[in-house]
């Protein structure tokens, strides 16, 4: 069987999500469903990637994978709106970081919106 | 800054907390999110009936103004289209507005034909369009509908790829196991042409 390596890949990734929908129906308490706090003025989001960003807002949920799944699933919707138009946008022009010249004239003011202003 | 969710459809349901991180992430600016869609009362049964269409809200927005003290969600259960030849929503910052296209399905066969309309409105807007795809494939059907419909009218403003936060549970389309997917798997945005 010549495609048996990607077939093992699908079977682990089927078996995870059918375990991650039993997790879901458990009746279990979801502390990773429990969202963040403002965050401090003085402390910056970093928005490489799932990891800083859950770390750098306080997450319960970075400490477990399962967890992670659950938490990103809700907050993919608003953080890759966030992460496209934040001032600390992980897409950037330089080279491979995706963001064109015209995106770069595009995302200028929203990112500007967010540059502190003395508030928090 | 206005964000206009078009298609709203699971997004609409999500628990507050979870939007409440745009305003967390932006905190020293107003946002409103506005989901439109006929399908963006979905799974909000617990919030009908809709107000009523009057002259002040002509539209029939639910409005949530306590999200946060910076954030403000409305839902709009119609096409976007039809509000936008009623110039509703004029006029738009090109700086400060922002359409987002959770897996539109532009380029789906049995979706495409409901984008037709509206996409020339977008692109007229100025304002940027963010879309996502819930795989490769389906993301690439996407930017090829778009590059056939709008040849020449758009800008390109991030390239398609890997969404760096696309949800990392993955799910499974029922009907075909070997069609696994995630939400927003992708990501790429563009507007119109200036």
């Amino acid at each position: 069987m010549e495609d048996y390596e990607e077939h093992m890949k699908i079977c682990d990734t089927l078996k995870e999500i059918n375990e991650d929908e039993h997790d879901l129906r458990s009746g279990r308490a979801f502390p990773e469903f429990q969202l963040g706090a403002p965050q401090m003025a003085e402390a910056a989001v970093n928005l490489s990637n799932w990891d800083t960003y859950l770390y750098t807002r306080e997450f319960d949920a970075i400490n477990d994978n399962r967890a992670m799944r659950h938490a990103t699933r809700l907050l993919t919707y608003p953080v890759t709106i966030g992460s496209v138009l934040h001032e600390f946008s992980p897409y950037s022009i330089a080279q491979e970081k995706r963001l064109t010249p015209e995106g770069l004239k595009s995302f200028s003011g929203s990112s500007i919106a967010c540059v502190r202003t003395g508030m928090g | 800054m206005r964000i206009f969710v078009l298609g709203a459809r699971a997004e609409s349901s999500l628990p507050r907390e979870a939007w409440r991180e745009l305003a967390h992430l932006f905190p020293t600016t107003n946002l409103h999110v506005i989901m439109i869609g006929p399908e963006s009362m979905a799974n909000r049964d617990d919030e009908f009936p809709l107000p009523p269409r009057t002259a002040s809200n002509p539209w029939g927005m639910v409005v949530e103004d306590d999200v946060w003290p910076t954030m403000k969600m409305s839902t709009i259960v119609d096409y976007y289209h039809t509000i936008h030849k009623t110039g509703y929503f004029t006029p738009y910052d090109p700086y400060f507005d922002c359409f987002v296209l959770f897996h539109p399905g532009l380029g789906h066969p049995a979706s495409s034909h409901e984008w037709e309309e509206t996409l020339p409105m977008l692109l007229e807007t100025k304002i940027p369009i963010l879309c996502t795809g819930y795989t490769r494939f389906d993301m690439q059907r996407d930017i090829d509908w778009v590059n056939k419909t709008a040849t020449g009218e758009f800008d390109l403003l991030l390239e398609p790829g890997e969404n760096l936060f696309r949800s990392l549970k993955w799910d499974l389309n029922d009907l075909d196991p070997q069609d696994v997917s995630c939400g927003n798997w992708g990501v790429w945005a563009f507007r119109g042409k200036r």
